[in-house]
């Protein structure tokens, strides 16, 4: 009466390389996943970033007017995700530490793997919803549904994670490509301690210097590629000498973003949601900072086929070109980065993948960091790399963006926000980036700002009046894990929710 | 009983034919007469009178059975009787020797009751158990055995919906016994234990929006076949079956050959052709009352009007850039869809059955073919099915039986809805497609129809599968010494089945994924084998004992398979030709899964003087499911009967014919989990390398729980049977009360475990209840009888314990602190994304928990004084929701009780009437008191201004802004109004119903046939031929998620049901 199942058992999984490595996939599987960077991700954090409406309009009571309710599915998934991830790296880990494989460095490459990821997701937890239950063991029928923890506990298994894999990728060599190495870890610690920094906390200026710390570590470790365009056609944008992260897709293990940024029925399979586009505001500024950048049309979009049911297709043109305000096709210009550059497509699935970290980013923060910790002087290089670039990405060279120069600490540190938007837009960055800089930066900067422009008209359906409210610098804690779990109640919510 | 009353007039006419003829004849010469009277099991029967018919000459068979008598003609007549026989008489014709083989009275056959692992004589009976004796008429026009026990037992429920054939049916007895979902009884046929009820093919289709229609598991066994049907209800007579008889247990006797008097086969055939039809539709906006709709509401957000009416038609109206509006010059098609969707359909069924006795064997064979056509064009099943039942008395002491069932089906099913709603579900869509349809172009009659329109759910769309199900039991039976035997059963039920979903490109799913094809197969084959001994004797007139011993061994072995492909290049060949899909979404993934389980099992019946009856019975149970420790269950039970009949000042009353009142207690089990949930699961899935190739995944799918043990149901029961006026009314009353332990559940878990539920033992339900059931044959005459039988069924259920923290419950402004769960959200679309019911302490299962509202703001007054909604202030013309903690806004908190989806009680009663030939039978069955979830209105009862077509009412009814508000105000909410997607009483309904659900007319030809036809008997039947309901849905009866145990009431997926008349013809050989 014994059972005898045929799935493969943590004996067979955990006790050679080769299963241990199917384990570690699956970690990476659950970051790919529909609910991770898969789709939910990007419309949690993308449509309640402020920068993006969608013509889901469920979405644009919700989400998009950022009033994220408790139960809302994405605020649900997404939380569930990371924590399907985080479950996953302790299986990994804690299956090792029971394993015949415990004290053989030929493994430290796959458990720095796992340490990364988990401190990588704990990290984008913490960002987004303030605080979770921190665990880092396996979870047995005895030892389910922890209490919350504090986000400082949190910060600091982040940081503990990201230096333990920093420390078993680096003594192992490791660099597969696809995969973070020791300097994706180096990179994660950047982002985490620029995020302690910009809160104005007491340690501010410590924060910025160990953040400098780990960012010169990465410096020349990766090469920007040299035409900005290539990093969105599948056919160029995979794996390049620029990806610090990158979660890996191919059209069976699609990612959904062409389903999410393109236009509906704007592939002639008609597959296509068009669930994400910029404001106008967003469009504006980029217009108005440098009209001749040559990433502003590998960022925008403004003139898309559309197909009809009887396969007739026709040009349409949104904003700016496009006037009224209530159209869910045209009155806001769409994300080019992840839109189908082939419209003849029957569906979606795409071979492309997503390139989390980037190195344009890390020259970014650099310049960002050196700006704060010594003014402008020294970071004017770190960022002139990045705008030097893209004035090659044209198939003439353009003048635009020109090199910076000159500017006070205060104009760079302005200019320098303002430029991972132009870089970076849509990358999944967006929320946490406008964020960093606390409530009052993300009212100024960005509520104020679409308020305040002219073309919108919140009387009609499609335009959202955002609310001056500073909870949502965190989403809710999602109201399944306060009903179903019983260690955590209603007290344990966020502020304003 | 109606069949047995008529051979009885029919035996005694025969009777004084006979002795008219003997007393003809005699006085003539002497004859002597030898032979043995022998017992269908070859044994000679000691002490039969046999008697020439007209005189006192007499003889008394030997101790060998053997006889001699002396007769006065060589055509004289010899009767032969036998206490518990039929009296046989036999013409001589000049023989000498004459053999005769006893038939079994069959009244006293009915007086044997089928229980687990034995019979027993009806008096000895102490739990409740109820007898469903169908006659052949009646169970050839059912496709199913669940089906044929709809309204006819008190405490047996039955949804179904014939709408769809062969879409699953649930049964519950007596209540709802767990938190899980699947509460089927155990049926077990001929002794084998055929536990699938809810069994389909894992779903391919990976996608979670997607919900696989439900289909009826428990194939393979035909009504037509089927002896009687035992219904075990109470736990003293279902503890027997131990760990699966929580849920009741349901005893199939498959039929076997009987004595005929002339000696000769039974051949019977029959036939039946059925028509049927869409049995109720939805009220919605014809094509004007849409245009209509859709012109105001356009009008009221400043567009202009798209739609313009002449003489009838209606044509559209485009504006050119400077506004200047054209009419066009061809009109619209107008579509009232489920008109043009639902039609007739028309199935038939045919068979043949032949069974007979001859010396030591008796045989029963049947055949069949049926073709059942659903309402949907596309929906249809050809089931063909043959059951062979031999006995052979291998010996006077050893007897051999064996029984063997085969039967194939293959159909197509039509989308029954799905997890989305929507354009995904095609019930939803022939509601609200839009009745107004253009053209393409003018030279054309193509129709301008958009992704999945309910055309392409009939062509873009297959759901098909093919089962093959084989039952085969074989008993050996061995007496040992006098009333001793022992018993070797061993059977197998094994089942095939394969499905496979096609999405073409003209419906959403398919036109994403440019075609997709889910394949899945079941392959399960599950054995029995049992050891008993059983021993009855009755010593000393006195004492009658009656006991089983027994060891059995029972497992099964399922394997799943699933494939799923998309991006099919080539597209004609749908699902025959998988390998043309490009992208694979789901490789050839096998799961098997095997489950064991040993038992030790003994009852003893004991009967004094037949007044005081006494049962006791144990089992013990060891499942491979749970871990070492927990593994084996120990189930008791006891039960005592007093037959108050048998007692002097009871019989001196004269009054009773039947007097008895039963006590009983039992505890059952249950372990309905699925096997490996003690231990941690892996399953594989996909992550890709830096080259694009894919590469294994493996991750942990469960949290294992090693302490899971069983789910345990106390059950007390105590009953009254009683019978009047020589047995022409009889009544059996029940009341229980059985409480369940240790709920095996899935509980949500807080998702930050990593995983959405675990599963455990927590938790504690109850029911009780009382059962009535009264039969009565108020005429019983030659040419004319009537009977009439009814009962009904009061249960009520309660959540007693939870083992979960409480948290805080608003109602009407006044906080509680409550332990409760909720249920899983109904859709995962834009609607209903929310939990319908809520199990909480203290209440009934599954109460609906959601917004209560009253009416709708009527003006700007009201809606000012009212509460925001999830913050946006309302307007007038919204709905007004009742603000339960008074704190100015509507939302979560404000969630209460708004409906309970248990009855009060259920009923069902039946008529029988018979004049000369002509026959008429009647069944209702009835609901009373439970409300349903009605999740279609949650779209069709708001005109929330797209391009959907609503209810009639919804916009007719629609608020209004006007100068003064309506004498009665508005029932339904202003055009615009959106938001609907909130689960509110508005969608709660009364889900009460009477139905008519069988009427059958059945007439004997009365012409003497020769050519060996003996009988023949027509039948005009109607089925479902009305519903009196206030459910303004297709059905009251709900069969959405019916093995889904967080989702009670709800009317997610409901398709319409069908009326069927069907006449059919039966002919006796």
């Amino acid at each position: 009466m014994e059972e005898n199942p045929s799935f493969p058992s943590e004996e067979t999984l955990f006790n050679n390389r080769e299963g241990l490595e199917t384990v570690l996939n699956g970690c990476y599987s659950s970051v790919a996943n529909y609910n991770y960077y898969g789709a939910d991700f990007h419309y949690l954090t993308d449509m309640s970033s402020g920068l993006y409406n969608t013509n889901r309009d469920g979405s644009l009571k919700d989400i998009a007017a950022l009033n994220p309710p408790a139960s809302l599915n994405f605020v649900e998934n997404v939380w569930k995700a990371f924590y399907i991830t985080i479950a996953r790296s302790n299986d990994l880990i804690s299956g090792v530490a029971g394993s015949a494989l415990a004290d053989e460095s030929e493994i430290n490459d796959i458990l720095g793997q796992a340490y990364f990821l988990r401190s990588f997701t704990y990290f984008n937890l913490v960002r987004l919803y303030g605080k979770g239950p921190l665990i880092t063991e396996k979870i047995t029928s005895s030892t389910i549904n922890y209490p919350m923890s504090t986000s400082e506990e949190i910060y600091a298994q982040v940081i503990a994670d990201a230096e333990k894999a920093y420390e078993l990728l680096s003594s192992s060599g490791f660099d597969m490509e696809g995969r973070p190495n020791q300097f994706a870890a180096k990179m994660l610690l950047t982002k985490v301690y620029m995020t302690l920094a910009g809160n104005g906390t007491a340690g501010e200026t410590e924060y910025w210097q160990k953040a400098y710390d780990e960012a010169i570590q990465v410096y020349g470790e990766f090469n920007l590629v040299p035409d900005y365009r290539t990093l969105w056609f599948e056919e160029t944008s995979n794996n390049t000498g620029e990806s610090i992260f990158e979660v890996q897709a191919n059209i069976e293990n699609t990612l959904n973003l062409i389903q999410i940024f393109t236009a509906s029925s704007g592939v002639k399979g008609r597959t296509t949601w068009g669930r994400l586009k910029p404001n106008l505001e967003v469009y504006d500024l980029h217009d108005v900072t440098y009209p001749e950048d040559p990433r502003f049309h590998a960022t925008f979009h403004t003139e898309w086929t559309k197909y009809k049911a009887n396969g007739s297709t026709s040009i349409q043109k949104t904003y700016p070109k496009f006037k009224k305000r209530n159209n869910k096709d045209n009155s806001y210009p769409w994300s080019y980065k992840y839109y189908a550059k082939d419209h003849t497509i029957i569906n979606f699935n795409s071979n492309m993948n997503l390139v989390v970290y980037r190195y344009a980013d890390l020259l970014l923060m650099l310049a960002e960091i050196e700006n704060e910790l010594n003014g402008p002087e020294n970071a004017y290089q770190y960022v002139n790399e990045v705008l030097a670039r893209a004035r090659q990405s044209a198939d003439i060279p353009s003048v635009e963006p020109q090199d910076w120069s000159g500017m006070t600490q205060e104009e760079f540190r302005v200019a320098i926000m303002h430029e991972y938007q132009f870089e970076l837009l849509t990358e999944g960055q967006d929320w946490f980036t406008l964020r960093r800089r606390g409530y009052e930066y993300y009212k100024t900067n960005v509520i104020d700002v679409h308020n305040n422009h002219p073309k919108y008209d919140f009387t009609i359906l499609r335009d959202v009046e955002y609310p001056d409210n500073d909870r949502i610098m965190l989403m809710p804690i999602p109201a399944s894990e306060i009903t179903a779990n019983p260690n955590i109640s209603a007290n344990d919510q966020n502020l304003g929710y | 009983m109606l069949l047995t009353y008529k051979l009885t007039i029919m035996k005694r006419v025969f009777l004084l034919l006979l002795l008219f003829t003997s007393c003809l004849v005699y006085g003539q010469g002497q004859e002597r007469i030898t032979g043995k009277v022998t017992d269908d099991g070859g044994g000679g029967v000691p002490g039969v009178s046999v008697t020439e018919k007209g005189t006192l000459n007499g003889a008394i068979t030997n101790f060998n059975g053997e006889y001699f008598i002396e007769v006065s003609s060589k055509d004289a007549v010899l009767s032969f009787s036998f206490i518990g026989f039929e009296t046989q008489e036999i013409t001589i014709n000049g023989r000498t020797n004459i053999d005769v083989v006893l038939v079994e009275n069959v009244t006293e056959i009915d007086e044997v009751v089928i229980v687990g692992y034995g019979e027993m004589r009806k008096s000895d009976v102490t739990g409740s158990i109820a007898k469903v004796k169908a006659s052949d008429e009646e169970a050839r026009q059912y496709g199913s055995v669940d089906a044929l026990l709809q309204g006819r037992v008190s405490g047996v429920s039955v949804s179904s919906n014939a709408g769809s054939p062969g879409s699953a049916i649930s049964v519950r007895i007596r209540g709802i016994n767990s938190l899980r979902g699947n509460n089927e009884p155990l049926y077990v046929v001929d002794g084998i234990i055929i536990n699938s009820a809810g069994e389909d093919v894992v779903d391919a289709v990976s996608e979670a929006n997607e919900l696989q229609s439900p289909q009826n598991g428990l194939t393979g066994i035909n009504p037509r076949d089927i002896e009687s049907i035992e219904i075990l209800k109470d736990a003293s007579a279902t503890a027997i079956y131990g760990s699966r008889g929580a849920n009741g247990v349901v005893l199939i006797t498959t039929k076997q050959g009987k004595t005929s008097k002339s000696g000769k086969a039974n051949i019977s055939a029959y036939g039946s052709v059925e028509l049927s039809w869409m049995a109720k539709d939805v009220d919605l906006l014809g094509a004007q009352g849409y245009a209509d709709y859709q012109n105001e509401y356009g009008m009221q957000i400043g567009n202009q009007p798209i739609y313009h009416t002449d003489h009838g038609e209606i044509y559209p109206i485009t504006y050119d850039a400077n506004g200047v509006p054209t009419i066009g010059a061809t009109p619209y098609q107008q579509i009232n869809w489920q008109d043009e969707i639902y039609e007739m359909g028309i199935s038939h069924n045919e068979g043949l059955t032949v069974s007979g006795v001859s010396k030591k064997t008796k045989y029963y064979f049947s055949a069949g073919f049926t073709n059942q056509k659903g309402i949907v064009e596309s929906s249809d099943i050809k089931r063909g099915d043959l059951r062979l039942n031999l006995s052979q008395n291998v010996s006077s002491k050893l007897k051999l039986n064996t029984r063997l069932s085969m039967m194939y089906q293959s159909g197509n099913f039509a989308q029954s809805g799905s997890k989305m709603g929507g354009n995904r579900s095609f019930t939803k869509q022939v509601m609200s497609y839009r009745p107004l349809v253009g053209f393409t172009d003018e030279e054309n009659d193509d129709l301008e129809l958009e992704i999945s329109n309910p055309y392409a759910w009939l062509t873009d769309f297959e759901d098909k599968s093919k089962e093959l199900r084989i039952n085969a039991a074989t008993s050996l039976e061995y007496k040992l010494v006098k009333g001793l035997k022992y018993k070797f059963n061993a059977g197998l039920d094994y089942r095939n089945k394969d499905r496979s979903k096609w999405h073409g490109i003209g419906i959403y799913k398919g036109q994403k994924d440019n075609g997709s094809l889910a394949l899945s197969y079941l392959d399960r084959y599950s054995y029995v084998i049992d050891n008993l001994l059983m021993f009855k004797r009755t010593f000393n007139e006195d004492h009658s004992i009656n006991t089983t011993l027994g060891i059995t061994y029972d497992g099964s072995h399922i394997t799943n398979k699933i494939y799923e492909v998309k991006d099919f290049p080539v597209k004609t060949l749908r699902a025959e030709a998988p390998e043309l899909g490009q992208t694979i979404l789901t490789p050839l993934t096998i799961n098997p899964a095997e489950e064991t389980m040993q038992s030790y099992l003994g009852r003893v019946n004991y009967s004094y003087r037949n007044r005081y009856v006494f049962t006791a019975s144990f089992r013990a149970d060891g499942s491979s499911k749970f871990a070492k420790g927990n593994r084996f269950g120990y189930f008791p039970a006891a039960a005592f009967a007093w037959r108050l009949s048998e007692e002097n000042f009871i019989k001196g009353l004269n009054v009773f014919d039947n007097f008895k009142l039963r006590l009983g207690w039992g505890k059952t089990g249950n372990q309905g989990i699925s096997p490996y949930q003690t231990i941690s699961n892996f399953s594989s899935g996909f992550y890709v390398d830096a080259n694009g190739n894919p590469i294994i995944a493996n991750s942990s799918s469960n949290i294992a729980n090693p302490n899971l043990t069983w789910e345990t149901t106390n059950q007390y029961n105590t009953g009254l049977d009683l019978s009047f006026f020589n047995g022409r009314l009889n009544s059996t009353l029940d009341m229980y009360y059985k409480e369940t332990v240790d709920l095996l559940q899935n509980i949500a878990v807080g998702k930050s475990n990593g995983y959405s539920y675990m599963t455990t033992n927590l938790g504690e339900i109850e029911n009780k209840g009382i059962e009535l059931a009264v039969n009565g044959i108020v005429i019983e005459k030659k040419d004319v009888s009537l009977e009439f039988g009814g009962h009904i069924s009061f249960n009520r259920n309660k959540v007693q314990k939870l083992g979960l923290n409480p948290s805080s419950v608003w109602s009407d402004g006044v906080e509680s602190q409550e332990v409760f769960y909720l249920g899983n959200n109904v859709s995962t679309g834009g609607y209903f994304k929310a939990p319908a019911n809520v199990y909480m302490e203290g209440q009934p299962i599954g109460m609906f928990w959601g917004y209560k509202t009253k009416g709708i703001y009527q003006n700007d007054e009201e809606a000012t004084a009212g509460s925001s909604f999830l913050g946006n202030p309302a307007v007038a013309g919204d709905v007004a929701f009742i603000d339960q903690n008074n704190d100015g806004n509507i939302n979560d908190l404000d969630k209460t009780f708004i409906g309970n989806p248990n009855p009060d009680f259920t009923y069902g009663f039946n008529m029988a009437f018979r004049y000369k030939n002509l026959s008429i039978s009647m069944l209702f069955e009835g609901v009373y008191g439970n409300e349903v979830a009605n999740g279609y209105l949650m779209e069709l009862g708001f005109a929330e201004g797209n391009s959907k077509n609503i209810l009639k009412d919804a916009y007719e009814k629609a608020w209004r802004p006007s100068d003064s508000t309506s004498p009665d105000g508005y029932d339904y909410p202003r055009l615009g109004y959106d938001d609907n997607e909130y689960f509110t009483d508005r969608i709660v309904e009364d889900g009460s119903y009477l139905r008519l659900s069988n009427l059958t007319i059945g007439y004997e030809l009365p012409i003497k046939w020769k050519n060996g036809l003996e009988k023949v008997n027509l039948y005009l039947t109607g089925k479902n031929l009305f519903t009196l309901t206030n459910y303004s849905g297709y059905d009251p009866q709900v069969t959405s998620f019916m093995f889904d145990g967080t989702i009670m009431g709800v009317d997610w997926t409901g398709t319409p049901n069908a009326t069927s008349v069907m006449c059919g013809v039966n002919l006796t050989f």
